[in-house]
């Protein structure tokens, strides 16, 4: 089983995403935003990272770019509840910029827990 | 009669011309300057020269008789008063002399001194009043043409407008080209008398009478902007001011001058209608902004809804009707997500994702999606044609297009029975090029995507302007406008042309025709078409980063900058 960075500033997306990857026996680390986010990257030794878009601090793109660039092994999925210039765009754009996969909130347990297993099995 | 008077006398009669002489000296009071001559010549020569009040003509000279002296000496000198003297037998001919311009006639052998000089006196007299009233005359005429020029170039025209006792209105106008119609002379088809008030415009003309009798009441002047209408239904704007004058017998009488305002008042219409349009733009930008922002709120509510619902689920320890309820709260969860989603994709046209895509699929999942939204009473005909090729083009954007052609066709046909007609076919290399409105010949192979309709069908003027953004012949809140200038913008954005071809009553046919993409990739790599969806549209400094670092972006994607269209 693996253990999963999980980057989002809200806390119940936090909770019902964490539940969803502990339940099939993940385990988790959380971050609040980008910055906190790089800190944990350094810290442990995470096999995963699942990343909210919008957020304060350093965003979903930053984490993006800098983990490309810092660890480009450890692959990433982005995640994105949408903005000012909705969601498919931000997605998009993580998407060109590296990400492994991308998922468009609200998203089901089924689509989630088969997103990870694809990221984890490469 | 002044003192000084100058009179020619002309007299070849020696005994008359002493007569006359004595008669002149006779009353001392009224001394004139008497000079004599006996022929026509003579008095021809001295008129030329000689300042002459008045002339004395003897009507048997030997160079001139009768009518003719008369006539010869008026020529001599028009100006100059005439009494002509005649012999007894002969007071036809003088009336005929008076005909021809003589002043007066005296009656040789009947005249006496006061008789002659009161002649005199009054011919010259007469003779100037004349020459004062003819001049004046000529003032009055020079100053009546000046006003009349005035008037008749007026940007509007002259009229006066009487009230009397009884609160009854008259207009009188002096109307100018273009406001014929007001000609006071023309009678109605009932064959009454024509009254200005009916050319008055029904919404403004209670509004004109209650001015002009609140300023009969208080004795003022008054002043109205108001429509007329012109043959033809035409509507004229007018600024109309009056100016009380006194008037007779219980009368109040107005003159007024009533101003051409129509293209001022057109303006100011265009300029407030602009003002509402760009409000109304301003609204959508500003609903935009607001939809994007509540979509993540909503949709960072959904996540924890949908997902903690389905981990619940998950577990197998609920009973059947416990999952089933919690199934509608994760059903009602998508349903709400889908809403969001729709909010989402309101206003966005500037971004294109390109991908290849099958034109025939494109339109065909489109008339899935567009034949619910159609009446029982308009009949849909679809004809796609086989292998019409593959487009380069955004899925979405394109759907967009089709949904405004054929919810535009919709409105045209509105609540009457009609054909709405969709068809794609393929316009092949090999085939004529056809030369379209905008004067431009296609090269290469193009997909024909046509939208008809059995509508009202749009004249000329429309015609030009559908394409123009916020142009709209719907009413306020159906339309945005916007429809046709998006569709506009997405189909040139991908390369395309669109042509319109409407007759008024008969209905209207968009044509869109879109380049056809050569397909050898598909047959390297057969999962192209869906395969190619990691295009990447960014914001210019993303852009940017991306050109930098091709390495991120996937082999075989396509970028498309939406500010280089």
């Amino acid at each position: 089983m693996a253990h999963i960075l999980l980057v989002d500033d809200e806390p119940l997306v936090a909770e019902s995403l964490s539940l969803a990857m502990t339940s099939i026996g993940h385990t988790v680390v959380a971050a609040r935003n980008g910055v906190e986010a790089m800190q944990r990257v350094l810290e442990e030794n995470v096999d995963l990272v699942v990343t909210d878009i919008v957020m304060p601090s350093k965003d979903g793109i930053e984490v993006i770019m800098e983990m490309r660039r810092a660890r480009p092994d450890i692959s990433v999925i982005a995640i994105s509840g949408g903005g000012r210039h909705g969601t498919s765009d931000f997605l998009k754009m993580a998407s060109g910029l590296g990400a492994f996969a991308t998922l468009k909130k609200p998203i089901h347990l089924a689509e989630f827990v088969e997103t990870l297993n694809r990221s984890l099995s490469v | 009669m002044k003192n000084d008077s100058k009179v020619l006398l002309i007299e070849d009669n020696a005994g008359d011309v002493r007569l006359i002489r004595e008669m002149f000296r006779e009353n001392s009071r009224h001394e004139a300057e008497l000079t004599i001559v006996s022929t026509m010549r003579e008095a021809e020569g001295h008129l030329a020269t000689r300042q002459t009040d008045l002339i004395l003509l003897d009507l048997g000279l030997p160079d001139a008789q009768g009518l003719e002296a008369v006539r010869l000496a008026h020529e001599a000198a028009p100006h100059v008063p005439l009494v002509v003297l005649t012999g007894l037998d002969d007071e036809l001919l003088a009336v005929k002399a008076l005909k021809e311009g003589a002043q007066d006639y005296l009656v040789k052998g009947d005249i006496d001194s006061r008789g002659l000089l009161r002649s005199v006196r009054y011919s010259i007299e007469r003779k100037t009043a004349e020459k004062a009233l003819r001049a004046e005359s000529h003032e009055l005429h020079k100053k009546e043409a000046r006003i009349r020029s005035i008037a008749e170039n007026l940007p509007g025209f002259l009229f006066q407008c009487f009230v009397d006792e009884a609160d009854c209105i008259r207009f009188e106008v002096i109307w100018t080209p273009g406001f014929e119609f007001l000609d006071p002379m023309r009678s109605t088809s009932s064959g009454t008398a024509y009254s200005v008030l009916e050319s008055v415009h029904p919404s403004d003309r209670q509004k004109l009478t209650d001015a002009i009798i609140n300023a009969r009441r208080i004795g003022s002047n008054w002043e109205q902007t108001l429509r007329l209408v012109a043959p033809a239904d035409k509507e004229l704007w007018v600024h109309a001011t009056a100016l009380m004058r006194p008037g007779e017998a219980g009368d109040t009488v107005w003159d007024g001058v009533a101003l051409d305002v129509t293209d001022q008042i057109a303006m100011e219409m265009r300029n407030a209608e602009l003002h509402v349009k760009l409000r109304q733009a301003e609204k959508l930008e500003a609903i935009g902004t607001l939809a994007g922002g509540v979509a993540h709120e909503l949709n960072n509510l959904l996540q924890p809804i949908i997902m903690m619902t389905e981990l619940v689920l998950a577990n197998s320890l609920q009973s059947h009707r416990q999952v089933e309820l919690l199934q509608r709260v994760v059903d009602a969860g998508n349903k709400a997500a889908e809403i969001v989603q729709r909010i989402l994709a309101f206003g966005r046209i500037d971004e294109a994702t390109l991908q290849l895509l099958d034109a025939a699929t494109i339109v065909g999942e489109a008339v899935g999606f567009i034949s619910p939204l159609l009446p029982s009473s308009i009949t849909l005909n679809v004809d796609i044609g086989e292998n019409v090729g593959m487009i380069l083009g955004d899925k979405t954007q394109l759907t967009q297009v089709m949904i405004n052609l054929v919810t535009n066709a919709r409105d045209a046909i509105g609540a009457k029975v009609g054909t709405l007609s969709i068809s794609l076919s393929n316009l092949g290399a090999g085939c004529d090029r056809p030369v379209l409105r905008a004067g431009v010949i296609l090269r290469g192979a193009y997909a024909v995507l046509k939208v008809s309709d059995t509508g009202t069908g749009m004249d000329e003027a429309v015609v030009r302007r559908a394409f123009e953004p916020f142009f709209t012949t719907k009413e306020v809140g159906k339309g945005t406008g916007l429809g046709l200038s998006v569709t506009y913008g997405i189909v040139t954005g991908h390369g395309g042309q669109i042509q319109v071809d409407s007759i008024p009553d008969r209905g209207t046919t968009f044509s869109i025709y879109l380049p056809i993409k050569e397909v050898l990739s598909t047959a390297a790599n057969p999962g192209a078409a869906s395969n190619t969806a990691s295009a990447v549209n960014t914001e210019s400094s993303l852009s940017a980063a991306l050109s930098a670092r091709p390495e991120f972006v996937a082999p075989g994607s396509r970028t498309m900058h939406s500010s280089s269209r």
